[in-house]
């Protein structure tokens, strides 16, 4: 690659940076996308802590069985948070578009808030579709190493990371509201332990 | 044919994008030396606001282009000055009888 095609690339990718910061501020996809990243994201840690739970109580003692459910279970609660929040999101976004078309006597179709509005239905519904789907990939990690530690221990391991992921959400939380950060990290993670603790008593309950 | 040098415009737009947005697309226009914008009313949707331009050589359809794009609609051109120089508007005797409405 010449050196001007190296500048010429370099100044379209700033260009497109810079379009889509553009809209990334007049659709202000920022609160959103901050929610429903948590949102999902504990969707996500609180349904492998649920597998787990079962996995546990039914005696599933094949690392692949597991992952499998988990993979299986998050890419579903993935899709579903992708098409759900697309067409919400554009629902929504085309009538608060069509509301300012009246306040403005002009249709906004093809302007850059059109454009911006399109951007945002499409990132939130990929975060809104990804956070759950990497929350579960992240906690089921132990999983894998079951050459070096048992399956027993592999089901403590993933519980642990699942308690750290709840945590680092909650902090996350913590610094948006500018609240204590500490402890509302400890408030996800008493919400993981009750999660646990109801569907280990009940699946002991079932079985 | 004559270049506008002075342009003043009643727009109204959404709050988003925001006047600071307008005014920097406004002033990379071609032949725009200064924007101005000042707000006039404002609600919970829309606020109106005022743009004057100045510049050697104003495209009006491309001052046009980007105000739609950003949602904006022109109500009207209040103001234009066009010719080699930049002049103000001539006092006559009539306008002493209107002043108290200013």
């Amino acid at each position: 690659m010449t050196p001007a095609k190296v500048k010429s690339a370099n100044a379209w990718l700033h260009e497109k940076f810079d379009l889509l910061s553009h809209y990334h501020e007049v659709a202000e996809v920022g609160e959103i996308m901050r929610r429903y990243f948590v949102i999902n994201a504990f969707d996500g840690v609180l349904t492998t802590l649920g597998v787990l739970a079962g996995g546990y109580i039914a005696g599933v003692d094949r690392a692949r069985a597991v992952i499998s459910v988990i993979v299986t279970t998050a890419i579903g609660i993935g899709v579903a948070g992708f098409y759900g929040s697309y067409l919400v999101e554009k629902a929504e976004r085309g009538r608060a578009r069509h509301e300012l078309e009246e306040y403005t006597f002009s249709s906004l179709e093809d302007t850059s808030i059109a454009s911006a509005s399109t951007y945002a239905t499409i990132v939130i519904a990929i975060v809104d579709g990804l956070s759950p789907v990497i929350a579960a990939a992240v906690a089921m990690i132990p999983f894998f190493f079951t050459s070096v530690i048992s399956v027993h221990a592999a089901y403590f391991a993933s519980g642990v990371v699942a308690l750290v992921e709840l945590f680092l959400l909650g902090i996350f939380l913590g610094r948006m509201s500018r609240d204590r950060l500490i402890v509302s990290g400890a408030k996800l993670v008493a919400a993981g332990l009750v999660a646990l603790g109801l569907s280990l008593l009940l699946g002991r309950e079932v079985r | 044919m004559s270049k506008v040098r002075r342009l003043v415009l009643d727009v109204l737009k959404p709050h988003q994008p925001t006047m600071l947005t307008l005014a920097d697309k406004l002033g990379d226009i071609e032949g725009i030396k200064g924007v101005d914008i000042a707000l006039f009313e404002i609600d919970n949707k829309v606020e109106n606001i005022k743009i004057t331009l100045e510049g050697d050589d104003i495209d009006y359809q491309e001052v046009q282009e980007v105000i739609q794009d950003s949602g904006g609609s022109i109500h009207s051109i209040d103001k234009v000055s066009t010719g080699k120089e930049l002049i103000e508007e001539a006092e006559t005797p009539q306008d002493a009888g209107t002043r108290w409405m200013r």
